[in-house]
């Protein structure tokens, strides 16, 4: 049964590529995009309320509860930003800025992204979610680099050497992980769960160099510190839609590994060592993520270090490894995803508003609540949002981590506390520049009209946030428990 | 030097070789050179998977000195100059953060930590096989020395010839330390990788001279200023 | 006192300073032939060093007793230096004691004392020459020490015909130890020998002059010394490379018909190692002065690497 539902994935993804492939009209093109997304979107929850099909191991994909959740989160922004780009690739198709001919490639990369992520996500074995993690890259810099302008294809070329570099280290520790389940049980395997299984038997020092080499790689996937440097450019230069992909749910993939890595080594003497290299880091990543949110004057780049800055906290959360912790850190997870690809949504509309026309310089945003105030309001309420206000999802997760946090060491909230606050600045500081702004009589750019295909999924991704921090759905509670579980933390909350 | 053996002296020399090959790869400033060193790092590459192969009787070894063979000897440097005939460039003249004498410095220090580092962790292969520890070691410090000539490199072209020499030694490490299944996937995955950065290079034309690509660019921009009917 | 040590210390002298201009002929004549040239007889080098000698010696105005006293010294030095190098006979107590290091440093105090001859005479070229072949030696001089040290290390002993004795009780050249020292010895006489690239020993062109910079000023019975220390020279580092790496006809017990063996095949081997040099040095155009130590970073990286790959294995 489980076979048959997981199998729906690549049928779906197949046949909406071959109907891509002949498609000559642009509506239609969108459309399945948004089909496939949610065709997607369906399939995870069908496969969440049933949870027996899945329950027993099986051969092709391993299906858990951290998967769904992440799947779940994944499916939920691909298809928001496919409803948001019918809209928004159709102005940067008017606008002349996307060849027609790139369109084609555009959807099928597109699709093909949202299947590579599906793949790395129910990988049974570490070597299979490697390939679809680098796939992953590939795609996301090829919908990166679409616009075809100097910026972009420097940006996406960075953004695939980094990755792909990273990914070499990551391979390495995969070769030692296979090394070690071989010397425990005669024949390698690179299952996550026989891994998982004879970690805590397993030689140290090899299990410690593993970890650390494939930290190093998925590390460089989540944008973080030092191999950050491909984020800010690649999120700035691509199309909104694609920023919001890329911050929703492919930072995630390389969070998802960490979060694995994390598990395995939980139960074996090093893990006092590896949590601590995973705090410092996180560390390291939100100072630097929220000291550069200080000077940005780009909007979409403001956010992307936002997301540097979130993805660090989160690092910091697997780091301390308690299971409330790592409860708060995938509830964090889905709650920023969505934050994100909302702030991304609204700052493209504001972007198509006030595009320059010089190329490289910054937008010239004014008037803004005269020219587009649904998107005004969006991202403030989005900025307000992101910084963790109550109301919001993410002040749930962030009070609930610097408290497991303050168990460790006091240093570590009182510093992230300050980290926040700085990010709050930097972000309000940036809102009130521009807000105040206005234009000399007759210098004002065209007004540009919002289609409802872009309104839409901002409204709904917002809306959907206030909700999930003001309740929980019955049994979200015992579903996040259960992927902590999976994770291979034991105990409850 | 207790064995005696011809297979295993060879194999030694070899891995050597690799290593001084990864050595001009981080100091020569022509560009042709750069490629023909690459493709005789690859072709020292396929003859130890071959003597591999033979040493452990395994046959997928020799079906990845085949894949070797063909996609890196032959292809990737025959496409390589195809682009630089296109394109146009000779030297990559300009070295950033590290120059070649001081990368040399800082190869050597980088053998010797991974040296140190694996006799600690993979104690049973010291004492089991030298010959593989050796490789396992080689392996990794061919994959530091890619990445050194990536940062230290200035053009794009130059780069991927870096990163290929990296996958080169992770290559050589997962051939010796441990018999890896997925290791054809791997190598098809990052040459997959490499074709897409090539044919960027080459369509884009990022590393010629200033007015090849001046010229392109403006073909992008008066694109985008054309009308263009929804 | 047995008289063995000292025998063999002058046959290997006299051996030596007889075999020197030959090998440099040789490579000279390599080097016509591959420009499609005729070269010169092959003992050119006995006809140039006779008629040197027969020429009156002339002295710069500013010249101190350094121009007249650094050619008998720098020979003598080399001479002592090939005491130390057992060509063709290892005889079981050595004529000369010393190591390794001291034959190290002997070359280097020749290299001093050409240096200040170069400065002596008190023309620009000949303190542009000076400089610039200190600046090389002290970039090089790391590499040596390392390739010694390897040599040192593989043989287990200091002192070089210890060191030759244990090259004939190995198969050569099953290693990587023995390619990279192979190699990196290749480049040391290339470098100790002012050859292309480094340096062009024919050079006629003041601005491009290293080695002949410093001997600009030298004439007659002077000159013809310092030709001569710079043949022995270079025949003594090939030596080092030969008897290490292909020992075989060294003799350790004498005999007449041994000696002359040994001689011939030591003859030959060098008259190999020399048209090999001659091929090198036409492949190769002389580098730029600034670049020469970038060749030398990479000359370091063998010996590194051989040391690197002793250790390791």
């Amino acid at each position: 049964m489980t076979i048959l539902l997981t199998m729906l994935y690549p049928v779906v993804t197949v046949l909406i590529l071959l109907l891509q492939a002949v498609q000559h009209s642009h509506r239609l093109m969108s459309l399945l995009g948004v089909l496939h997304s949610a065709a997607t979107l369906l399939i995870t929850i069908l496969l969440v309320v049933t949870p027996d099909t899945w329950k027993g191991g099986e051969p092709l994909f391993m299906i858990d509860h951290l998967n769904l959740l992440l799947m779940l989160v994944t499916g939920l922004i691909f298809t928001c930003a496919s409803i948001y780009a019918v809209g928004y690739i159709d102005g940067l198709v008017r606008a002349g800025e996307l060849n027609r001919r790139s369109l084609r490639i555009f959807y099928i990369g597109f699709s093909l992204l949202l299947f590579a992520t599906t793949m790395a996500y129910f990988a049974p074995n570490v070597a299979q979610y490697w390939i679809f993690a680098e796939l992953t890259t590939v795609f996301s810099a090829l919908l990166v680099a679409i616009l075809a302008v100097k910026e972009n294809i420097d940006a996406s070329l960075k953004y695939i050497f980094v990755c792909s570099t990273s990914m070499l280290f990551s391979f390495i520790g995969v070769i030692f992980l296979f090394e070690l389940v071989r010397q425990k049980t005669g024949t390698g395997s690179l299952d996550w769960q026989m891994i998982l299984a004879n970690a805590s038997t397993c030689d140290s020092g090899m299990l410690g160099i593993a970890c650390i080499f494939c930290f190093i790689g998925f590390a460089a996937k989540s944008g973080i510190v030092p191999l950050h440097t491909w984020l800010p450019e690649a999120h700035a230069k691509a199309p909104s839609a694609v920023s919001a992909v890329l911050s929703g749910a492919i930072l995630n993939v390389g969070m998802y590994g960490i979060i694995r890595i994390a598990g395995i080594v939980h139960q074996t003497t090093i893990a006092t060592q590896i949590s601590l290299l995973l705090i410092i880091f996180g560390m390291i990543t939100m100072s630097v993520a929220c000291f550069s949110m200080l000077k940005q004057t780009g909007t979409k780049r403001l956010i992307a270090f936002s997301s540097i800055e979130n993805m660090g906290f989160l690092l910091l959360a697997s780091g301390i490894g308690t299971p409330v912790a790592l409860f708060w850190m995938l509830y964090h997870m889905m709650g920023h995803s969505v934050v994100k690809a909302g702030l991304f949504f609204s700052a493209g509309i504001i972007h198509r508003q006030y595009k320059s026309h010089i190329p490289g310089a910054e937008d010239e945003i004014g008037d803004l609540f005269r020219m587009q105030p649904f998107a005004a309001a969006a991202f403030i309420i989005g900025s307000v949002a992101i910084i963790g206000t109550p109301l919001f999802p993410l002040f749930l997760s962030k009070f609930g981590i610097l408290l497991q946090a303050g168990n460790l060491s006091l240093y570590i909230p009182l510093l992230a506390l300050l980290l926040f606050a700085l990010a709050g600045v930097a972000m309000f500081r940036f809102i009130l520049a521009i807000m105040g702004r206005t234009f000399a009589d007759g210098e004002a750019p065209v007004q540009y009209i919002v289609p409802m295909w872009m309104k839409a999924p901002v409204v709904f991704l917002l809306a959907l946030s206030v909700l999930m921090g003001i309740m929980m759905v019955p049994g979200e509670e015992a579903f996040f428990s259960a992927a902590v579980h999976d994770i291979g933390i034991g105990g409850g909350l | 030097m207790t064995e005696i053996g011809v297979i295993p002296s060879l194999l030694r020399i070899c891995l050597i070789l690799v290593l001084i090959s990864a050595a001009c790869l981080l100091t020569t400033r022509n560009l042709s050179s750069l490629v023909r060193t690459y493709a005789l790092q690859s072709l020292i590459l396929v003859a130890i998977a071959i003597l591999l192969g033979v040493i452990e009787q395994k046959n997928i070894l020799l079906l990845i000195a085949g894949i070797t063979l063909a996609s890196k000897v032959i292809g990737i440097p025959w496409f390589i100059t195809v682009i630089q005939k296109r394109i146009r460039i000779q030297q990559d003249l300009k070295f950033s953060y590290l120059q070649p004498g001081g990368a040399l410095v800082v190869s050597i220090l980088l053998i010797l930590l991974v040296y140190l580092c694996f006799s600690r962790v993979l104690h049973d292969l010291v004492t089991q096989n030298s010959l593989f520890f050796l490789g396992s070691i080689i392996g990794v410090s061919l994959m530091l020395m890619g990445l050194i000539a990536i940062f230290s490199r200035q053009l794009a072209i130059t780069k991927v010839i870096g990163y290929l020499s990296m996958e080169n030694g992770v290559l050589l490490f997962g051939l010796f330390v441990t018999e890896l299944p997925f290791i054809t996937e791997f190598v098809i995955m990052v040459d997959l990788i490499i074709l897409v950065l090539l044919t960027t290079i080459l369509t884009v034309g990022m590393d010629s001279s200033i007015d090849a690509y001046m010229n392109r660019l403006k073909e992008f921009h008066l694109w985008s200023e054309e009308e263009v009917q929804a | 006192m047995s008289l063995t040590p000292f025998f063999a210390g002058l046959v290997n002298l006299g051996f030596v300073l007889l075999i020197s201009p030959l090998f440099m002929t040789v490579v000279k004549k390599v080097k016509a032939r591959a420009q499609r040239r005729a070269g010169p007889p092959l003992l050119q080098g006995y006809y140039n060093l006779a008629k040197l000698f027969r020429k009156e010696v002339v002295y710069s105005d500013y010249a101190s007793f350094i121009s007249r006293i650094a050619p008998y010294a720098s020979l003598a030095i080399l001479m002592v230096a090939t005491l130390l190098v057992p060509v063709i006979w290892i005889p079981d107590a050595a004529p000369a004691e010393g190591n390794i290091i001291v034959f190290l440093y002997l070359l280097a105090f020749t290299r001093f004392l050409l240096a200040l001859l170069g400065l002596d005479a008190g023309s620009t070229f000949g303190g542009m020459g000076s400089s610039r072949e200190m600046s090389l030696s002290a970039v090089i001089e790391p590499t040596t020490v390392v390739v010694f040290a390897v040599m040192a290390y593989v043989a287990g002993t200091l002192s070089i015909p210890e060191m030759f004795r244990h090259a004939t009780t190995i198969i050569p050249g099953m290693s990587p130890t023995a390619l990279l020292l192979a190699v990196s010895l290749f480049i040391l006489i290339i470098v100790e020998t002012g050859r292309v690239p480094v340096d062009n020993p024919e050079t006629h062109l003041e601005l491009t002059m290293i080695h002949e910079g410093m001997l600009l000023d030298t004439s007659g019975r002077n000159l013809a010394l310092f030709e001569l220390s710079h043949a022995v020279k270079q025949t003594l580092l090939m030596a080092l490379l030969i008897n290490m790496l292909i020992p075989f006809g060294i003799i350790q017990e004498v005999s007449i018909v041994g000696l002359v063996l040994a001689a011939l095949l030591f003859l030959l081997k060098g008259t190999a190692l020399s048209v090999l040099l001659g091929i090198v040095e036409s492949s190769f155009a002389k580098m730029r002065f600034f670049r020469v130590p970038n060749l030398f970073m990479l000359a370091f990286f063998f010996s590194a690497l051989t040391i690197l790959s002793e250790v390791m294995i």
